[in-house]
């Protein structure tokens, strides 16, 4: 169980970082335009779950 | 309005870059070795130290740590399932600059939003991109070479047959020049 937790830690913080991005750009400042940011981000995560290296 | 405890301060910030460090962390030491996480972290928190010449607050420090760090485990899990590319370190240590300058992103959008901290003074704009997502590009290029050279660097040392101590001394003793030569790529932006 916890190895699968850590196994999986590089995308849930990939996750966790656009998750704090998508909370602060849309209900903290309400500049939806900052969402932007995570475009790169958010290909990467999931190049990488497509690559099934982060099982 | 949002609910109290949900109005973020700069704190919050903080402890989400401690908690993200820590995860990381644990991710180096179960991966890889503890003797890995102590000089990966270690270093790069003194090489930021030194970068920000000590006075930027504890957020700041952990940041370039963990997102290089992020950056080379997304590299490695990209890189390695193409058979092309496979076991190539320059192009880890290129992908990994590159995922870096990308992965910050996030943080530094909303470290900006804020008005919180941030371990960068504010470069200008490079090839005639202003920003993106309040960003300016100057910003993701200079994150792009701290990766590249912090990452660069560790590959180097762990290729050319140092034993694991004189590594990590070596390492260590990098840190004032990866400085140095941050301070002069940042000047040149």
């Amino acid at each position: 169980m916890l190895d699968r937790f850590v196994d999986r830690l590089p995308s849930f913080l990939v996750f966790m970082s656009l998750a704090l991005l998508g909370y602060v750009a849309i209900d903290e400042v309400e500049r939806p335009e900052l969402l932007l940011a995570g475009v790169p981000s958010a290909v990467l995560f999931v190049i990488y779950l497509l690559s099934g290296r982060s099982r | 309005m949002n609910p109290p405890f949900l109005d973020l301060e700069p704190w919050h910030y903080r402890a989400f870059i401690t908690i993200c460090t820590g995860l990381a962390f644990v991710h180096a030491h179960r991966k890889l070795s503890p003797y890995f996480a102590a000089t990966w972290f270690g270093a790069a928190g003194v090489m930021s130290f030194i970068w920000m010449t000590g006075t930027s607050p504890p957020e700041s420090f952990l940041l370039p740590g963990l997102v290089i760090y992020m950056a080379a485990a997304v590299t490695k899990g990209i890189v390695e399932t193409r058979d092309g590319v496979r076991g190539n370190h320059f192009v880890h240590v290129v992908m990994t600059g590159l995922f870096t300058g990308l992965l910050v992103l996030p943080f530094e959008a909303v470290a900006r939003a804020m008005t919180w901290n941030l371990p960068l003074a504010s470069p200008g704009m490079i090839l005639g991109i202003p920003e993106l997502g309040g960003v300016p590009s100057g910003s993701i290029a200079m994150w792009m070479v701290v990766g590249f050279l912090f990452y660069g660097t560790y590959k180097v040392l762990d290729h050319i047959g140092l034993s694991p101590a004189l590594q990590a001394v070596v390492l260590f003793a990098a840190t004032p020049f990866l400085a140095r030569a941050l301070w002069f790529v940042q000047g040149s932006f």
